[in-house]
This record gives C-alpha cells, sequence and structure tokens, in this order.
C-alpha cells in the first residue's frame, strides 16, 4: 500500500526497531504506515532514517528518536510527545528489549490484545492464568484528558508464572496505559520487590494496515535471571498470542458499534475504541459494515 | 462460481464426537462441529466477541467454546458461558450466526442460502442400508471441472471388472443434483456405487466426498477404501497436472 493519508497516524513517534538492530554494517530496511524506509548508522554514530522510493533511493530525511532502547520516528511535521516513562530513571531497574514478533493483523487488533485480562487462562495457560480461574474482577477504564492516555486501575488476576522470576502462583496487580494508538505499557505487581511495579511495554510498528511488528521491552526489578531468560519468556508470550491475532475476522479493527459484542471485562478495550474513534484514526480501522467480510484478508 | 443454498460439508464419519473443522464455501466460511452427544451444527467461522475464528476452538460437552476467551454456544448459537463472568447469565443478544446443518445418509449437509429450499431430494434418496464412507479429497479444479471429468471417467474404481476383462459390465452415470454424481456398475444382477458429493470451496477449488455401496463385505471394505483412494489419488494427479493427455484418459473411449 502507498503511505497513509491518516493524519493521526502520520504525526505519532513510531518504533522502528532497537538500537542494536541498526549497525554500521547493517541497515534496516522496513516500512511505516505503508511507507518504505531505511535507517541507517551514520557516520557520527547517530541513526538516519529516510523514505525511499519502490527503487530503494533514499528520499526524504525523518525526524529521529533514539529512547528506552528502540529508534522512534514520525512521518508528520507535528508530531505529538512520545510518551514520557520516569521509571526508566530508577535505581535498580534493568531494561531488557525484546525484539519483535511479526504479526498479519491490524496494529490496533495487537495493542487491544495487549490490553485484554480475560485472554489469559485460554491463550497464555499455566503462564498469566488457567481455569478455573477465569473471572475477570471489576476495574476501572477510563480516558485522562489531560494527559490524553488511556488508563486502567485496579485491575487484578490470577497468575500462574506472572513473570519469568515468579516462582509461585500470585495474584497479580495490572495497570494498563496507553499513549498512542500503537503503544502501551503494562505496570505489574513485582514478584520479588513488594510494593514495586515492573514495566512490560508494547510499541507496536505499523508496516500496513494489516501488518505490523510488535516490540517490546520490560524493565523490572530482577537480579536473579539473564536477559536471555526474560527475552524467552516474554517471547513466549507473544508467540502464543500470534495464532490468535491471525486469526481474527476482520483482521482491521471494528469500531462500529454492534460488529463485535463485549462483555464487562472488555472495559479497557471498549475504552480504546472510543478514544481511537474520537481521534478520527482510519489506519488499521474496518472501513464500514459493508466490508465486513467473512474472509481473512 | 456456483453457491448453492445447501451445500455437503462432508462426511459425517469424518466428523468426530467433540472436534470442529473448517468449511469454505464460496460466500463464507464455516465452522461445522459435533455435540458429545452426537448433533452436528454448523457456525459463522466468526466469534461475536472479538472475531476469533471459531474452527479453531474446542468443544466442551455439548457446547462450542472460543479459542480466545472461552465463551461457550450451544447448537442454536445462543452464549451459555462467558468465564470472565461466572456467575453472569450472557445476555440474549450475544449469539453466534447459525445455520441449519442435518446429515443424511452419511453426508452433512449445510443451508448456507438465506431462502428456505428444502434440503435436496437427492441425499435422502441414496440407498442408506449399505452406504460405506471412503474419504474426502480436496482438489484444486472448479467444480464443474470435477464434475464434468466424473461424468465421463472411463474406468471408475469398481471391484468388478477387476478380475478380468471378459467381465460383461455396464457403468451407468447420473448427475441427479448439481452436487451429487453417481456411477453405477450392472453385472447381472450385482450392483455397486460410487458416489460423489462435491462442494465448491470457491472458483478454483474443490471438495469431493466419497461414498461406496455393494462393494463387498465388511472385511472386505478396507481393501474396497484403499482401492477407491488410490484412484481418487490419481484423479487429483491428473485433474491438477493440466495435462490434456492425461485428462483425456479419463474419458470414456469412443
Amino acid at each position: 500500500m502507498a503511505k497513509t493519508t491518516d493524519a493521526f497516524a502520520l504525526n505519532e513517534w513510531l518504533v522502528i526497531g532497537r538500537l542494536e538492530d541498526v549497525t554500521h554494517d547493517k541497515p534496516r530496511i522496513t516500512r511505516l504506515l505503508g511507507q518504505d524506509i531505511r535507517a541507517e548508522r551514520t557516520a557520527d554514530g547517530t541513526i538516519g532514517v529516510w523514505e525511499t522510493d519502490p527503487s530503494g533511493h533514499k528520499g526524504r530525511a525523518l525526524p529521529v528518536q533514539e529512547r528506552y532502547g528502540h529508534v522512534f520516528v514520525t512521518l508528520g511535521e507535528t508530531p505529538r510527545d512520545l510518551l514520557e516513562m520516569p521509571e526508566f530513571e530508577e535505581e535498580g531497574r534493568r531494561l531488557v528489549t525484546i525484539g519483535y514478533v511479526r504479526v498479519k493483523t491490524s496494529p490496533l487488533r495487537v495493542v487491544e490484545n495487549f490490553l485484554d485480562l480475560g485472554h489469559f487462562p485460554y491463550v497464555h495457560t499455566n503462564y498469566l492464568g488457567a481455569e478455573p480461574q477465569t473471572e475477570v474482577a471489576n476495574y476501572k477504564a477510563e480516558i485522562r484528558e489531560d494527559v490524553d492516555e488511556v488508563w486502567a486501575t485496579d485491575c487484578s488476576f490470577f497468575q500462574q508464572k506472572a513473570a519469568k522470576s515468579a516462582t509461585d502462583g500470585q495474584q497479580s496487580e495490572y495497570e494498563y496505559r496507553v499513549t498512542s494508538p500503537f503503544i502501551t505499557v503494562l505496570y505489574k505487581t513485582c514478584p520479588i520487590k513488594p510494593g514495586a511495579w515492573d514495566l512490560v511495554g508494547l510499541f507496536v510498528q505499523p508496516l500496513d494496515e494489516d501488518l505490523c511488528e510488535a516490540h517490546s521491552f520490560v524493565l523490572p526489578f530482577d537480579e536473579e535471571n539473564t536477559d536471555v531468560e526474560l527475552r524467552h519468556f516474554q517471547q513466549t508470550i507473544f508467540l502464543q498470542d500470534r495464532p490468535i491475532l491471525e486469526n481474527q475476522l476482520p483482521a482491521l479493527l471494528p469500531l462500529t458499534p454492534g460488529m463485535e459484542m463485549p462483555a464487562r471485562a472488555d472495559a479497557t478495550s471498549m475504552t480504546y475504541r472510543r478514544w481511537l474513534k474520537k481521534k478520527n484514526i482510519t489506519f488499521g480501522v474496518q472501513k464500514d459494515a459493508a466490508d465486513n467480510s467473512n474472509r481473512a484478508a | 462460481m456456483e453457491q448453492t443454498s445447501w451445500i455437503v460439508a462432508g462426511l459425517s464419519a469424518g466428523l468426530f464426537e467433540g472436534s470442529v473443522m473448517p468449511v469454505k464455501t464460496p460466500g463464507k466460511d464455516l465452522a461445522v462441529w459435533r455435540q458429545r452427544s452426537g448433533q452436528a451444527n454448523a457456525v459463522e467461522d466468526r466469534c461475536p466477541h472479538r472475531g476469533m475464528r471459531f474452527s479453531m476452538g474446542f468443544v466442551r460437552g455439548d457446547q462450542l467454546a472460543c479459542r480466545y476467551h472461552g465463551w461457550e454456544f450451544d447448537g442454536t448459537g445462543v452464549c451459555k458461558n462467558i468465564p470472565a463472568h461466572p456467575n453472569l447469565q450472557p445476555p440474549k443478544t450475544i449469539c453466534a450466526k447459525t445455520f441449519a446443518c442435518q446429515e443424511v445418509n452419511g453426508f452433512i449437509l449445510v443451508h448456507v442460502g438465506d431462502d428456505s429450499a428444502a434440503m435436496p431430494a437427492e441425499y435422502s434418496e441414496l440407498e442408506s442400508e449399505n452406504l460405506v464412507p471412503v474419504r474426502s479429497v480436496y482438489l484444486d479444479a472448479s467444480i464443474e471441472t470435477v464434475r464434468h471429468w466424473l461424468m465421463q471417467t472411463a474406468f471408475p474404481p469398481f471391484a468388478v471388472g477387476q478380475d478380468g476383462p471378459d467381465t460383461l459390465v455396464t457403468y451407468i452415470y447420473d448427475n441427479p443434483g448439481e452436487n451429487l454424481v453417481r456411477i453405477s456398475a450392472q453385472t447381472g444382477a450385482a450392483k455397486e456405487e460410487l458416489i460423489f458429493a462435491l462442494q465448491s470451496l470457491d472458483d478454483d477449488r474443490t471438495g469431493v466426498h466419497v461414498q461406496v455401496s455393494g462393494m463387498g463385505s465388511e472385511e472386505e471394505m478396507p481393501a474396497v477404501q484403499q482401492h477407491v483412494s488410490r484412484w481418487l489419488a490419481d484423479l487429483r494427479f491428473r485433474l491438477e497436472s493440466n495435462d490434456q493427455n492425461e485428462l483425456n484418459n479419463l474419458k470414456i473411449s469412443a
């Protein structure tokens, strides 16, 4: 597809990879919102990103930010600020970047799945949940107008193996924060440090409306496990989600009421959809009811 | 492309108790599943909650559960259980779109049209006493092509005529409905029959669901099924090879 005309999506800071994925030896050649791009490590050690034409020639240079272990770029002229995560400055935390999983679906479906508590016992069996403890207790979901973010608080779920560092089941407390249609962070009870939250972040790179790469990181208090162990745990979780995400029909996220029937447990998803609708985002959204084809793309 | 209001979705013997299978039709994707108590059902292949394919789900007792959140639906498509809210009676508004599903003489038939067409009579007219299911095969050819070649195949895989060239066999080709082909072989008083139910998946793909009758005793059936299966594999090779010589070999010689 060609570069999107969705003004909101164009003016977001979007992930295109980890810092270490762009080296002097190896550029990252990828796509963003339908636009082919190329990221290179320049002579001064910083990362440059350019739009490229179909034959791979560099065109317009794009604004770049190197933050949170990742590279962010924007295709727009007046981008909204990238989220702030003050926890990155906290003593004792460790950043482990996970890499990405390519998923053939709308980037919005991937974010919505990340916000979902009800699927834990069925998709992440014996990791993030298991029958018969399937109940999703009431929690609070809201759009915080002052910061223009979606938040879900007071979430809790009984988990068999909530994190790599967990040895027993625990009642995990969760908070979800959505700062962009493509970026969300989960704050979760730390299994080894009472009162502290571990962070799990999801940066979704929208390649096309129905194709994305889900980049993620963890920022826990954890001195026991190696980076590789933490990475394997998160990758296991993401790979359990992928077959689900690639079998939802339609692939694009429906925002028309009645096309999908939520329950109370879906309050975060409903709030996220309401927020997307308010922003008039069209990228990755099912276009109209007549389009409701019962076929995968 | 053909879209009839009733389609054949498979062989009854191919759908086990407690299992669910995806069924393609030119217009829509279905999930066909069998309750533990035996009843077969057809539902749109999409959970009304978050659009997940039901065909990747699982059967619990007499209910079909979605793989994503475990929501359970009965044979009429009504949601009976939302695990996230165990104490909640699911609202009646939450239901999956279902299609009439009937099993007739070993075939699973599904009414996919919006019309009120009655089930095609040719399926109930099959002699039911001694039908034996063989298998389903899926061919990269249109339903018209498959029907065409079945109706003029020169060497249908009957048991008679295998003993030598001197047996006098009369073949009868019948196409009693647009998706049913019956080929019988009459040898004196004995009659063998091959029954092919055709399922259009899309313009270029066709499912063929095969049963036989009168082709031997119960002990002989495994050999008969193998023989017919081998013939079907050969038919598939020839149809998919696009080789006119190969296709001509299927024809009845003039």
